[in-house]
């Protein structure tokens, strides 16, 4: 079995996944309540039948259609990174204004990097330039996933799912692009097996947490004491813990 | 290269919060199941006169003037565990402190970077000192503490003294100190 064959098989097998997945979101109707989501799954489907149809029929002109789908899906990406923020943090204002920050910063660095690659990038710059993009994205990933893990939100499985897989995406690519820009071609032939893997193991944790409606499980509001009490109150124990400690027991 | 480095890091970085993530459900499955139980974990320090009993030498003493060697390794032993012991239930209380913290504060809407910080910083003194008592109790075993407890109140004094010039920098609030 050659090597293109291999990846006809892994493509055929991602676009397989991605049906399954959206026509069970569509049969369980939850679709609409990931709209950026689904709408995302559609748009890679059509782009990986176009793109296996491009490598067979015409494969001179595979590389530019794969950079100009692969930005407009990173594009996509963002809006999911958006949508998950959005979600996630729905019901919890402070927090979302926690992040509101470092994502400003990120989109300000996201928008000063592209304009500084050149409109449109061409070669080697391209791969430098999705690389530096992905990792913002994935530093946006970063953030949400800091505050969801410290502040214990319950996001529910769905958008877990959702955050789990996309991030896996975006980390692997940061790092496939990492070593392809640094390695140079030599990694090619890797990359071109490395990422339909990759991204056959984000649509199984996809299915996995996406086969049912999962929504995100109502946590107690405890908003009845003042936040600033709670802090000066979290601190103050702190301290009578260390000095519990060194004052050997004593409160 | 830098920014491949800087890439390479913000990739595992992402993928080790993300594992972190998939864990996350089986730690709020856990607290549900505790709310539902009705259990609390907070506020349940050992009571000083355990931290007597575990640091006094008295019976150290005891079996030394009866000059059996075994005893005293055996003792010694027994001590270090029970004191490694009563460091962690301290520890488990403190990172139960700051999950309820977290618990009360999420819903709030003027969660504040600054105190969040603060409270970091907090956390991070408190985790300092215990490391250095664990290390200490873990080395040279329970019975040395009580003796080398005033070296390590004046290494506290010291790391107390560095967070808040670190705080002072950071420009945050003033009345921080007013709570130690």
């Amino acid at each position: 079995m050659n090597s293109t064959t291999i990846q006809q098989i892994l493509g055929w097998a991602g676009i397989a996944l991605l049906a399954v997945l959206i026509a069970r979101a569509i049969q369980c109707r939850f679709a609409a309540r990931y709209p950026m989501f689904y709408g995302y799954l559609a748009f890679v489907s059509v782009v990986s039948v176009a793109a296996l149809v491009v490598s067979a029929k015409a494969p001179g002109s595979y590389w530019n259609f794969y950079w100009i789908t692969d930005f407009a899906a990173l594009l996509f990406g963002l809006g999911i990174t958006f949508d998950i923020f959005d979600q996630a943090f729905k019901s919890y204002a402070g927090v979302s204004k926690l992040a509101s920050m470092p994502i400003l910063v990120l989109v300000i660095l996201a928008f000063t990097r592209l304009l500084a690659g050149g409109l449109p990038p061409r070669g080697v710059t391209m791969i430098g330039l999705e690389r530096d993009l992905r990792s913002v994205q994935a530093l946006m990933l970063v953030v949400f996933a800091s505050l969801v893990v410290y502040y214990a939100i319950p996001i529910g499985d769905n958008l877990r799912g959702i955050a789990l897989g996309y991030g896996l995406f975006v980390g692997t690519s940061v790092m496939n692009l990492m070593l392809r820009s640094y390695v140079g071609a030599g990694f090619q032939k890797t990359w071109g097996y490395l990422q339909p893997l990759e991204y056959l193991t984000c649509e199984l944790i996809w299915c996995a947490f996406l086969w049912s409606y999962a929504p995100p499980r109502s946590s107690g509001q405890t908003g009845l004491r003042s936040y600033q009490s709670v802090s000066r109150e979290t601190e103050l124990l702190f301290n009578r813990l260390r000095v519990y400690i060194v004052g050997g027991g004593s409160e | 290269m830098i920014v491949a480095l800087l890439a390479a890091s913000t990739g595992i970085l992402l993928l080790a919060l993300l594992i972190a993530l998939l864990h996350q459900e089986t730690e709020n499955d856990s607290v549900v199941l505790r709310e539902a139980l009705g259990l609390e974990t907070t506020g349940t320090l050992p009571p000083r006169d355990i931290f007597e009993r575990i640091f006094n030498t008295a019976d150290l003493d005891f079996i030394a003037a009866q000059g059996c060697r075994p005893l005293i390794d055996l003792i010694a032993a027994d001590r270090r565990h029970l004191a490694l012991a009563w460091l962690r239930t301290i520890k488990r209380e403190a990172f139960a402190i700051l999950a309820a913290h977290r618990k009360a504060v999420r819903h709030h809407q003027d969660l504040r970077q600054s105190s969040e910080l603060r409270l970091a910083v907090h956390v991070a003194g408190f985790y300092c000192v215990y490391l250095v008592v664990y290390a200490f109790v873990g080395f040279r075993g329970a019975f040395r503490l009580r003796s080398s407890i005033r070296n390590l109140r004046r290494l506290c004094e010291y790391l107390a003294r560095l967070r808040s010039l670190i705080v002072i920098d950071a420009g945050l609030a003033p009345s921080w100190d007013g709570v130690r």
